[in-house]
């Protein structure tokens, strides 16, 4: 009989003795009987091997038995709905446009009078003492023992119906049935809310989506009261997720409508289990108040699906979601209007800026180089950390962040172009200590940081205090003048990434809905200097999709480029629309985005997304002459018209980070790869010749982490 | 799903058949996540990596000739969907580490869930001597130790020899070793 070798003992010890013939088996007895070391292996592995086996079961074990598939994913949904689209294209088309993600066929309009309720109606859902409020049934713990589908239990909807509409009411759908709900006054205004069975709502379509599948919810509200003048905003959703949908002037006999597969805030067995009641809220904000309305019902478990009981319809005090901050202005901290924007283009291709990022080759300063990688200076050569430049809009100042003043604080700072000068033009206030004993926070700083087109100003957002995990982040809006004199720090405010309008008059930003979604709104400059008072505009805002990038405004001011995320499907998509936030469209895909995430991690309530690498959260960027806009989609650079016009595919590259343009169009400048290369696309070449001409690198030392490039307006 | 069973759904899937479509979702996202978690460690990601996985095995379909199980095929393909994400989470490491540096930020993330359930000490070592373990050793641990699968299976999903699995084992336990007993 042969021996083994070494190799072969220890893969037959892989190999399990279970798993080898006699005559193996006797090989392998032999071989550990003769070889010392193949015996300590045999007798680690045959320790290790079950505790590595009971170490990964209990790292992922548990994360898979509460794995809930995800729906159907877009692309391959996307595949059968051709089909489906082939089969029955007039019926698909007129849901695709009433129940795009659940939100259905909201329109701001002039309705008739409010309608009886509809009675026409079948009333055909659950027993009357279902339908009583004051009957509240125990917990029902089939819900959790039976693995019920999810949809509403055939009994609910006895059958489809087919009758028309009662006037007033425009139910999108076809077959249906009223489960409950009914109409109720609240001031001036008027609500209809109404549960309803409708069998195309499923689980798993994105499109007719209901997390409980059947189960839709119908709502209409009508003002009929005096014209009132000012903004007037629509909220609907399930507590907590209710959402701001749109906004508008409001006048007698103006209101809307919507019906949208209903999304609950937690497990139907869960919230079954609990007899927790799920609320679906109606309400609408103006400057004098909330008015709002909603319907409460509690799920139990039927034989095949959940039945929604004890369903009430109630007027709804939503003051928490009208809460208006109040400005904090100090007195003498008044500013002076903007008047005189200065064209950015056409202009010159100056040098090239950017933070390194800290390494053995260099701290984390700020250098400029010519475009040829010729002529590279160190502006900064501090021992602090120097980051983040951002020329002025004439091209002669450099501002940037830097904790020149210790304490790891970074404050706002403007250079000379050529490094000269530095000079701190504001400076966060004093700290509060962290009350937490700085663990696990985030400390204070300046972020994002805007310069006034007129070059007066630099617009930054402020983190005020250490937060810890869990808190949200106390932040001030920071306008600071650049010549030292002062700024203004807007407290109470709630806004992300502010930027400011290429004429002066606005400064934009992202604000939250919810403590999950955030939509973008402009802010009036003249009402806040002078008046010391908050008058926000909505830009973008539609039900199910999030902002995930600064917003960029076109060069002519006119129009605002932003990406946006479905918080569904996520995905993303490039948004264009008015400034004077009169609408919009999403003109491009943007495929899947993969985040970078701050604070408390991926996927705790705190977490704040700051980055992606591709997709969504690269910026969009436009061109000078606001002709183009240059985008990313997964890993290919594109472009588009702003009207949507245009798409063209210039190059794919690999983990695309930041667009930028040269300032008089010619390249788009690009970061991207594992190493967050530079790159030079010649655009006009590669708009004639899509994915043929080659980025050049940018030639800049690697090793010095090149990062945060800007390129130098150069002014005629 | 007998042979004869998977034939026929493959083949509908591939002339379109939404309803095959559907059904081969269904039947294979939960094993093609519990290998995608397996990998990246991380739910939300290993979600997005089994659809991607899933997605890209129908559009090809027509490349699977039997030479493997199928199962095998699809696991090869979420292991290469998978590898690249974790590229891509090498890169996104590097860039965040940057940005704390800039911005100040502390690293301290929330527990995760999973950590809390691996308390003693032992096994906590040992997972964490996995978990920075090459890739590719990793990896080879990670199929046979939690999926349990053939060294034969294991060749096939990772594209390489059995005796090169053999070697990554032999290595994968040598270097647990010598972690367990620092």
């Amino acid at each position: 009989m042969k021996s083994l070798t070494h190799i072969q003992a220890r893969a037959y010890l892989h190999l399990g003795q279970a798993a080898l013939d006699p005559r193996h088996a006797e090989l392998l007895a032999r071989h550990l009987a003769a070889c010392q070391a193949c015996r300590e292996y045999a007798g680690f592995q045959e320790q290790v091997a079950p505790a590595i086996e009971r170490v990964l079961h209990m790292r992922w074990d548990p994360v898979i038995e509460n794995y809930r598939p995800a729906r159907m994913p877009e692309k391959l949904r996307s595949k059968t709905m051709q089909i489906k689209h082939a089969l029955s294209f007039a019926t698909a088309g007129l849901l695709l446009i009433a129940a795009v993600l659940g939100l259905t066929a909201l329109l701001r309009q002039a309705l008739p009078p409010v309608a009886a309720p509809p009675a026409a109606l079948p009333m055909v859902s659950a027993t009357p003492q279902d339908l009583d409020p004051t009957h509240t049934p125990s917990p029902d713990p089939t819900a959790e023992s039976q693995a019920l589908p999810l949809q509403l239990d055939p009994s609910v909807c006895i059958a489809p119906v087919t009758t028309p509409a009662p006037q007033g009411v425009a139910l999108p759908y076809p077959a249906r049935g009223v489960i409950g709900g009914g109409e109720i006054e609240n001031r001036d205004f008027t609500f209809n809310i109404w549960l309803y069975c409708d069998e195309s709502l499923r689980p798993d379509d994105m499109e007719h989506f209901s997390d409980l599948g059947g189960l839709g919810v119908y709502a209409r509200w009508i003002y009929t009261g005096p014209r009132i003048e000012g903004e007037f905003w629509d909220m609907v959703g399930v507590d907590p997720q209710v959402r701001m949908v749109s906004g508008s002037p409001m006048q007698n006999g103006s209101g809307a409508s919507m019906g949208m597969g209903l999304q609950l805030p937690k497990e139907p067995a869960e919230m079954a289990l609990s007899g927790e009641a799920i609320r679906f809220m109606v309400a609408v904000q103006s400057t004098e108040g909330v008015y709002g309305a909603e319907l409460a019902f509690k799920l139990k478990a039927g034989e095949n699906g959940y039945i929604p009981y004890a369903i009430e319809l109630r007027d709804r005090p939503v003051d928490s979601i009208a809460s208006q901050p109040e400005i904090d202005i100090p007195e003498g901290q008044k500013l002076p209007l903007i008047e005189s924007p200065i064209a950015r283009y056409p202009a010159a291709n100056g040098v090239i800026a950017f933070s390194t990022g800290g390494s053995e080759q260099a701290e984390i300063e700020i250098f400029t180089m010519q475009v040829d990688g010729s002529g590279l200076v160190n502006l900064t050569n501090h021992p602090a950390i120097d980051s983040y430049p951002v020329w002025s809009p004439d091209g002669a100042q450099i501002a940037f962040l830097s904790d020149r003043r210790g304490e790891g604080v970074m404050d706002v700072y403007v250079m000379n172009a050529d490094g000269s000068q530095p000079r701190l033009v504001y400076a966060l206030p004093a700290q509060s200590p962290n009350p937490e004993g700085g663990e696990a926070g985030e400390t204070p700083g300046i972020f994002w940081l805007s310069w006034s087109p007129d070059g007066q100003y630099i617009l930054a957002e402020a983190r005020l205090a250490h937060v810890n995990q869990g808190a949200l982040a106390e932040k001030c809006l920071v306008i600071a003048r650049v010549d030292g004199e002062g700024g203004m720090c807007v407290s109470n405010l709630d806004f992300t990434a502010p930027q400011w309008s290429p004429d002066g008059k606005y400064i934009s930003y992202s604000k939250h809905l919810n403590k999950i979604e955030r939509t973008i709104v402009t802010l009036d400059v003249a009402a806040l200097f002078t008046e010391d008072i908050r008058q926000e505009r909505a830009i973008y805002s539609q039900d199910g999709w999030q902002i995930s990038s600064q917003a960029q405004w076109s060069p002519d001011g006119q129009y605002m480029a932003v990406n946006v995320v479905n918080d569904i499907t996520r995905k993303g998509s490039l948004w264009v629309g008015a400034a004077s936030g009169s609408g919009g469209e999403m003109i491009a895909d943007l495929g899947s985005p993969y985040d970078i995430w701050f604070s408390g991690g991926l996927g705790s309530a705190d977490s704040t997304r700051v980055m992606a690498i591709d997709g969504a959260d690269v910026i969009p960027a436009w061109s000078p002459d606001g002709a183009w806009i240059a985008f990313a989609s997964q890993s290919v650079l594109r472009v588009i018209r702003p009207d949507g016009s245009g798409q063209t595919d210039l190059l794919e590259v690999d983990v695309l980070q930041t667009v930028s343009w040269s300032p008089d169009g010619r390249y788009i400048l690009f970061t991207a790869g594992e190493q967050s290369q530079a790159y030079l696309l010649d655009f006009e070449a590669a708009l004639a010749n899509p994915g043929q001409i080659p980025a050049e690198p940018l030639a800049v030392d690697p090793d010095l982490f090149p990062w945060f490039f800007a390129w130098q307006p150069v002014l005629p | 799903m007998n042979s004869s069973d998977l034939s026929l759904l493959l083949s509908n899937c591939q002339s379109g058949d939404t309803q095959a479509i559907a059904t081969f979702f269904t039947a294979y996202q939960r094993d093609v996540f519990r290998m995608a978690l397996s990998i990246l460690d991380d739910p939300l990601e290993a979600d997005e990596a089994a659809q991607e996985a899933l997605l890209r095995a129908i559009d090809r379909l027509p490349t699977y000739r039997g030479e493997a199980s199928f199962t095998s095929w699809l696991y090869a393909i979420t292991l290469n969907v998978c590898r690249g994400r974790l590229r891509k989470q090498g890169v996104r490491q590097r860039l965040q580490q940057t940005l704390y540096k800039l911005f100040g930020q502390n690293e301290a993330r929330a527990v995760h869930p999973e950590d809390q359930v691996i308390q003693n000490e032992a096994g906590s070592i040992l997972w964490q001597s996995i978990r920075t373990l090459p890739e590719n050793l990793r990896l080879t641990i990670t199929l046979r130790y939690y999926h349990a699968l053939p060294i034969s299976e294991i060749a096939q999903i990772m594209q390489v020899s059995q005796r090169t699995v053999h070697n990554r084992l032999r290595d994968a336990h040598s270097r647990l070793r010598t972690a367990m007993e620092e």
